[in-house]
């Protein structure tokens, strides 16, 4: 951990000279601290007066959506300025107990995440990908066939890769937890196959935040991908 | 004073560069043997207008307060350089007429003139109060011109007033005021707005605010100003005390003790600001309250600028559950002044791109839960299940039971209140300042008004219209329209009165003529002047009341009456914020960019709210309430169904189609043969041309916005789909990147343009390429890049709209030909957080959009004449 530094006319009731009761988290404690009382002592809101022992008459509301706003504007990341919000509220809340005062607290920053786009890569690129998957699994299937005929030994095609494949192409199992758990229903494939007035529909096991068995998907693949599964062994009964 | 003198030389050279009728000023200034730093230096420290509306009464009233000065103790004009202003002012008075001859010739826009001799009505206001606040005051004297007095007190709160702003500016020091754009900070501007704001309130001609400006103690000197307001402020009570005598003329200008106090403290302020503007800091607000000082965090309650932040609000501002749960959503604005001269030079909206999310602040702990379960995004879908939405069958009930209680005359009020602001969207504060007309009334300058066909005519059916003012943009530079060849923008629109709101307010109108005995209220006085039919200031406590006792669960508050036809219309056009916004006079954060982007006619508009309203009153219907008495258009029929209203130079169909053309008749055009350097000179001009050609092809074809190399290379197309990628606004995180799909014929013609690009191997001219799929050629046959700043010197003579002008025009023209507003959003890349078409609950078809886009948008773009051209390879 690394040592603070203070501001020189930090008074001795300065809430951050002990970080420790501060119940920050070691990050807050490494990373977040020092920029966070570099920037106190560049702006000089007066909540960060209060709180650094310079001055002494409490903080209002308007204090408060003071800093709040100043960090937003001063501050271009988020992340940033959501880390050093927490940290104020964390000290705010230390003072208000040590001065027994009630006081109001910054406000509970929330950066919720930014979705992916899924055009971030070149879509021509992605399609002409798209195409050569679809050339490969054609190439795949009649290879297989050939292979069956004549009995060779193991090819691609004669793996569970086909099905993978087609799953993803044409099944529409685009997310990797549904394909692991496509792939971890194969040792007991009849336990997760079922067919239903003429449909075949496979259960899937999928874990939420590493816990497994959180969720069952039923899946019902498309024509291809059901003829290529109970093509494979475990699916043929 | 000669360091000083000098330092006004400095500023000479570099101010004034884009303000033509402030140049031409002070050109004649100089041409007359005035001082024209001088004049520069007044203009500059009064912030006048680029149009210098109002600058014969400004000069006028400047005069009197100089002269009124000296009287306030610790006021020095030396100390302030404004001593030797007079003789100029007094030029610029006594040579009005031949200075507005001059500066406005016949032949220009005669509003402008107008504007710049104006005596009658304050030019500033509704063209710039808020960037030249101190204009818009210095302007102004009090409305009773027979009270010496109150001219007195007025002209001295001016003096302070403008003490104060000469102070500031001057301890900012030298500064690029033309650009108006420019800020020394965010919020600056703000901060010089609101006490001048306050001070106009002063000025107004009702007698709370005629008796608090008597009461102002502005005689004190220019330290103790300040602590003598807010000592005054104590003193309230006073004041709540002396306007017992309300009279009618009272009603017309609601006013409330607790506004004066807020307006002095907002001076107060301002001038200890004035008085040490080295010591002042810059003091955030939350969005209540007049205090001078920096920039605001914003509420979903103000209505001046919504894009510093939103709230997103449990239930309702006003609701039960007001004081928790609520989510601010704060944007960090890059200060970026040559990024934003460049867009605003395209006439574009700098917060579009300067503006980037950052963090939301929650109230409380259930909020922050909300917040990182997707709340935010399910609010910005704007879904008709919200919890902050009125069900019809609520609906119907509240308005039914306010229809039974219409017999006692307050609830008579509130009834014709609460049904003005349902069938026109409009706020308590919109509703009260409602001005209702009858037949010769002249039409008046406000917001919102209604004109009755028969207000004397107790048998008579009930039939009006609505006279909306269009909502303005925040736009911050001057443009001209392009006459002939730009959608004819008007300032108001008429909308119909489908549900007969006019019974309720003819009942209440005849009520005031009838018992009340209101003298304003008569026809005879209501054909001269418009009246405010809505007169208390107590509706905010009033109606929420109201309202209680009808239904006291706290569910029907006054904010979901007014959202009704604003959620209404989006509902019914599929997500038309922008029309909706216009409608209801709404600056809703969502449409706050899409704004920029829309330019409907009116009488589209008047469709929109059509369908709305006639399917809302059906269903009210349902729920048991008959609102639907489909009324006779008013006499009004015709009027306000031309022209349109929202963003400006929106080309309209025939100009982009005739330009198109002349751009292809020059392309064809055969060189005549001549010298060598007359062939380069045709080379090189043939060849901008077909590349202009090609960008505005690929521009109309997917609106890409006005960037440097607007285009793409054709290898980055999918050949077999049409669909590319392209990033015209992104920073970085791919968030912006869309999905676009571009038609075969622009294909055609990309590939056309590609091929002849290859032709000029010979000529030592490169290839298109990933990099630079295109490009103009200079005089001396080099390539330059094709960007905003080589686009438009080449389209000013014949097609004189910014860059992106394309994006405007297709986004207007497919929407009223009935493309659903969220393939128009997907094509414009316009989303927020949870309007984004790929995100994880988003139900939008690429697939669906590809085929709208082959139905409508190819067709048009056939109509428009956009077909492919080749240009022969010449040797």
């Amino acid at each position: 951990m690394s040592r603070i530094e203070l501001p020189a006319t930090a008074s001795a009731e300065n809430i951050f000279a002990r970080p420790g009761v501060l119940d920050l988290t070691p990050r807050q404690n490494t990373v977040v601290l020092g920029p966070l009382l570099e920037f106190l002592a560049k702006h000089h809101p007066h909540v960060g007066q209060v709180l650094l022992g310079i001055a002494d008459k409490p903080w209002d509301r308007n204090d408060i959506r003071q800093l709040e706003s100043l960090l937003v504007r001063e501050i271009e990341d988020p992340a940033i300025v959501r880390d050093s919000l927490r940290v104020l509220r964390k000290a705010t809340a230390f003072y208000m107990l040590r001065e027994r005062r009630k006081l109001p607290l910054p406000r509970i920053p929330v950066l919720p995440a930014e979705p992916k786009n899924p055009f971030r890569n070149p879509v021509q690129r992605e399609l002409q990908r798209y195409a050569v998957w679809k050339a490969t699994l054609k190439k795949w299937i009649w290879e297989g066939d050939a292979a069956g005929k004549s009995e060779k030994g193991a090819t691609p095609a004669g793996s569970i890769a086909p099905l993978i494949v087609s799953a993803i192409l044409h099944g529409g199992l685009v997310n990797m937890a549904s394909v692991l758990a496509l792939v971890r229903a194969f040792p007991d494939l009849n336990r997760h196959v079922a067919l239903t007035d003429g449909r075949l529909h496979l259960d899937l096991s999928l874990s939420w935040r590493g816990i497994p068995d959180m969720e069952t998907r039923r899946w019902q693949p498309d024509a291809l991908t059901a003829v290529l599964l109970l093509r494979t062994p475990g699916g043929r009964g | 004073m000669a360091a000083s003198r000098q330092s006004r030389n400095r500023n000479t050279k570099s101010a004034a560069g884009n303000q033509p009728f402030i140049a031409q000023l002070l050109a004649m200034a100089k041409a007359a043997g005035q001082d024209d730093s001088l004049l520069r230096e007044i203009l500059w420290r009064i912030q006048a207008h680029p149009e210098l509306a109002g600058l014969i009464y400004i000069c006028r009233h400047l005069r009197e307060i100089l002269a009124l000065a000296p009287e306030i103790p610790g006021f020095s004009l030396a100390a302030l350089e404004m001593d030797d202003w007079d003789p100029v002012l007094s030029w610029i008075l006594t040579k009005k007429t031949s200075l507005a001859e001059g500066l406005f010739p016949k032949g220009r826009d005669s509003r402008l003139k107008d504007n710049f001799l104006q005596s009658a009505k304050n030019p500033i206001l509704g063209i710039g109060a808020k960037r030249h606040g101190l204009c818009c005051l210095l302007w102004a004297s009090h409305p009773r011109l027979s009270d010496a007095g109150l001219q007195r007190n007025s002209c001295l709160l001016q003096a302070h007033i403008l003490r104060a702003h000469v102070a500031i500016l001057r301890h900012l020091g030298p500064h690029e005021i033309w650009d108006l754009e420019q800020e020394p900070y965010p919020g600056f501007r703000d901060s010089l707005y609101l006490p001048t704001l306050a001070a106009r309130r002063f000025l107004r001609r009702s007698s709370v605010w005629s008796y608090a400006l008597l009461g102002l103690p502005v005689h004190s000197g220019v330290d103790e100003l300040p602590n003598e307001l807010r000592r005054k402020e104590t003193e309230s009570a006073t004041v709540a005390a002396a306007p017992q005598a309300e009279t009618l003329e009272n009603l017309d200008h609601p006013v409330s003790t607790r506004n004066v106090s807020r307006a002095r403290t907002s001076i107060a302020g301002f001038l200890e600001w004035g008085c040490a503007p080295e010591s002042h800091s810059k003091r955030t607000h939350d969005g209540h309250g007049l205090g001078g000082g920096g920039e605001w965090i914003r509420g979903e309650g103000d209505k001046e600028d919504c894009k510093t932040g939103t709230t997103t609000y449990f239930g309702d501002a006003d609701g039960v559950h007001r004081h928790a749960g609520n989510l601010q959503h704060t944007f960090h604005r890059r200060f970026d002044p040559g990024t934003s001269r460049q867009l605003l030079a395209s006439d574009m909206d700098p917060n579009e791109y300067l503006l980037t999310p950052s963090v939301s602040l929650a109230d409380d702990a259930a909020a922050a839960a909300f917040a990182n379960a997707g709340w935010a995004e399910k609010t910005n879908q704007m879904l008709p299940w919200s919890y902050s939405l009125l069900s019809t069958f609520e609906l119907a009930h509240i308005l039914r039971e306010i229809a039974d209680r219409r017999q006692r005359p307050e609830d008579m009020e509130l009834h014709a209140m609460v049904q003005t602001m349902l069938w026109t969207g409009s706020s308590v504060e919109q509703a009260m300042a409602l001005l209702v007309c009858v037949k010769g009334t002249p039409a008046p300058d406000c917001d919102l008004s209604f004109s009755i066909q028969a207000a004397t005519n107790a048998n008579s059916t009930a039939s009006g219209a609505w006279r909306v003012r269009a909502l303005a943009l925040p736009y911050r530079t001057l443009q001209q329209p392009v006459t002939g060849k730009d959608r004819e923008r008007t300032d108001y629109f008429v909308l119909p009165d489908l549900t007969a709101v006019s019974d309720s307010i003819q009942l209440w109108l005849r009520y005031l003529r009838e018992v009340v005995k209101a003298p304003a209220a008569q026809t005879a006085a209501m054909r001269r002047q418009p009246f405010r039919i809505f007169g208390n200031d107590d509706y905010e406590t009033r109606l929420p009341a109201f309202l209680r006792a009808i239904d006291s669960s706290g569910r029907i508050t006054v904010s979901k009456i007014q959202r009704t036809l604003f959620q209404q219309i989006v509902e019914r056009t599929g997500g038309d914020l922008a029309s909706a916004a216009l409608l209801t006079r709404t600056d809703h954060y969502l449409a706050s960019v899409r704004r920029f982007y829309a330019t409907p006619g009116v009488i589209h508009l008047q469709n929109i709210y059509r369908d709305a309203v006639g399917n809302l009153a059906a269903k009210l219907a349902q729920g048991g309430y008959p609102a639907t008495q489909a009324c006779p258009v008013s006499r009004e029929k015709n009027a306000g169904c031309s022209g349109a209203v929202g963003s400006r130079l929106c080309p309209t169909r025939h100009a982009v189609q005739s330009a198109l053309a002349w751009l292809r008749s020059k392309i064809r055009k055969k060189p005549a043969p001549g010298t060598d350097e007359g062939f380069l000179t045709e080379f090189v001009r043939r060849h901008n041309k077909y590349t202009l050609y090609c960008v505005w092809s690929f521009g109309l074809a997917v609106g890409v916005r006005g960037i440097r190399t607007p285009y793409l290379h054709s290898p980055a197309i999918d050949p077999d789909s049409g669909f590319a990628t392209i990033s015209d606004k992104d920073s970085g995180s791919g968030y912006h990147l869309r999905l676009i799909w571009v038609p075969p014929k622009v294909r055609q013609q990309m590939q056309l343009y590609e091929a002849y690009l290859s032709s000029l191997k010979n000529r030592g001219l490169p290839p298109a390429r990933r990099k630079q799929p295109c490009y103009f050629l200079d005089d001396e046959g080099n390539p330059v890049p094709v960007q905003p700043a080589t686009i438009l010197p080449m389209t000013r003579q014949f097609f004189p709209f910014p860059t992106n002008f394309a994006r405007r025009f297709i986004r207007t023209e497919l929407l009223e030909l009935g493309v659903a507003p969220e393939i128009m959003d997907a094509w414009m890349g316009h989303w927020w957080r949870g309007e984004e078409p790929w995100g994880r609950y988003s139900t939008f078809s690429y697939a669906k959009y590809r085929e709208v886009l082959q139905d409508t948008l190819v067709p048009f773009l056939d109509e428009l004449g956009l077909q492919p051209i080749a240009l022969e390879t010449w040797p």
